[in-house]
């Protein structure tokens, strides 16, 4: 069972990362369950849910106490035991999307609760981003530098991030998306690499 | 000349503070046992208000049933024994929330307990918890591991019911109702009360165990309805 954590800022797009990536997961043959950790309320997990692409049942929310850093990295309590919880009701999972809170840049997951982990930040947040080198866009399996269309209409440039990306990961995978158009492919693709090891020789 | 602690005393109290550390990751942040229902009802309470609930919760309802449930436990001597506890901790907690938030707690207590501290009895009681036959509420698995290392029952009870007022106290903070420095004189306001308790609970026999504070139920039994909260109790 692979456990793939997905963190970064408020409304960066990890939600939609989700619901773009479970069409694929599923063609894939992968069983799969989500646990979201709303700050609040329970939108997230109620969103995904009523995707219609998982089953409901395979969809937990968790309540953090006002800590989405907590709840990933210092005390994944709550999350182990939404995963266990699931597991016991509805048997063994190959693969748990574990989606933080909205938080800042210096959310990471441990690995007591994850496998591997994505960040997300999103152009309108500033092209500036990359270079305040945040441990998670430092520190993750894959960054995806999202909303990508929107770069133009907020003065990010695109290859002013490439560029600052490239000496703050060197040898760490970085994805430009624009997931609200689709751009799920290439996730899903790098995560067949990275962790499923899709591309090694038979 | 101060006098120095034997290194058994020393060992014992190492043992005692990891149990009391907040940063031990059994996912009590994420609860607020009612704190956080309290406050929404009263918005402009002040810190001595806040005070006056825990020290009533400690008092009337956590110490004469957690704490009196963890001495129970300390001087088990079966898992069968244990399991009974369990089973009759849950029975009194009337509230979801509270036996949600007492055995989400005490399973992840248990799971950790194991890679602490070898002790069969430990073993076998965690055994039971893993598999769903006993509940694993929190005071029951605090019990069981502070007499494996060694913490005594009255020392395990102080820790257990200090940790309580100081997750209460850290709940409002997190909800911006309390500074931390104000928290930490409350906390240190409310020895007597956490002293008092740990009498309570060391004087509650297994057949007197109880919980009569009544607001704080209400509003444990109303955590959980809202559809918006920051905690999960």
């Amino acid at each position: 069972m692979l456990r793939i954590g997905i963190g970064g800022p408020v409304g960066s797009g990890k939600t939609q990362l989700i619901e773009r990536l479970l069409p694929a997961i599923g063609e894939a043959g992968i069983k799969v369950a989500v646990v979201t950790n709303d700050l609040v309320t329970k939108e997230d997990a109620e969103r995904v849910r009523q995707s219609g692409l998982i089953n409901p049942d395979h969809v937990v929310g968790v309540e953090t106490g006002a800590c989405p850093h907590t709840a990933i990295r210092e005390d994944p309590s709550a999350n182990l035991e939404a995963i266990d919880n699931l597991e016991r009701s509805c048997g063994p999972f190959d693969l748990f999307l574990i989606e933080s809170g909205g938080d800042n840049l210096s959310a990471t997951f441990t690995t007591d609760l994850v496998d591997y982990w994505i960040y997300v930040i999103d152009t309108a947040a500033g092209d500036d981003i990359p270079r305040k080198r945040g441990m998670g866009i430092v520190q993750c399996d894959l960054l995806l530098v999202n909303k990508t269309d929107l770069a133009p209409h907020v003065g990010a440039s695109l290859q002013r991030m490439r560029e600052d990306l490239a000496v703050i990961r060197p040898s760490r995978p970085t994805l430009f998306t624009d997931l609200r158009a689709g751009g799920a492919k290439d996730v899903f693709d790098q995560l067949r690499k990275d962790i499923l090891f899709a591309d090694l020789p038979a | 000349m101060s006098a120095q602690l034997p290194n058994e005393a020393r060992r014992v109290a190492l043992a005692g503070l990891q149990l009391a550390d907040s940063s031990l990751p059994i996912g009590r942040f994420a609860h607020s046992n009612g704190t956080e229902r309290w406050l929404s009802e009263n918005p402009s309470a002040s810190s001595t208000e806040l005070e006056q609930l825990v020290s009533v919760s400690l008092t009337e309802a956590i110490a004469p049933l957690d704490g009196a449930a963890l001495n129970a436990a300390h001087r088990a001597e079966t898992a069968t024994e244990l399991l009974e506890l369990d089973a009759l901790l849950t029975a009194h907690k009337s509230a979801s929330a509270s036996r949600a938030a007492s055995q989400s707690c005490g399973r992840q207590l248990a799971q950790l307990a194991q890679r602490l501290v070898q002790d069969e009895l430990l073993t076998d009681y965690c055994a039971l918890v893993d598999s769903r036959q006993s509940e694993g509420n929190l005071a029951i698995v605090e019990g069981v591991l502070a007499r494996a290392t060694a913490i005594p029952a009255e020392m395990a009870v102080l820790i257990s019911l200090r940790s309580a007022a100081s997750g209460m106290l850290s709940a409002a903070v997190r909800l911006g109702r309390l500074t931390p420095s104000l928290a930490q004189v409350s906390l240190r306001t409310l020895a007597g009360s956490v002293d008092e308790a740990t009498t309570i609970a060391l004087a509650t026999k297994v057949g007197e165990w109880h919980s009569t504070a009544a607001e704080l139920e209400i509003c444990l039994l109303a955590s959980g309805r809202e559809e918006i909260s920051f905690f999960a109790s």
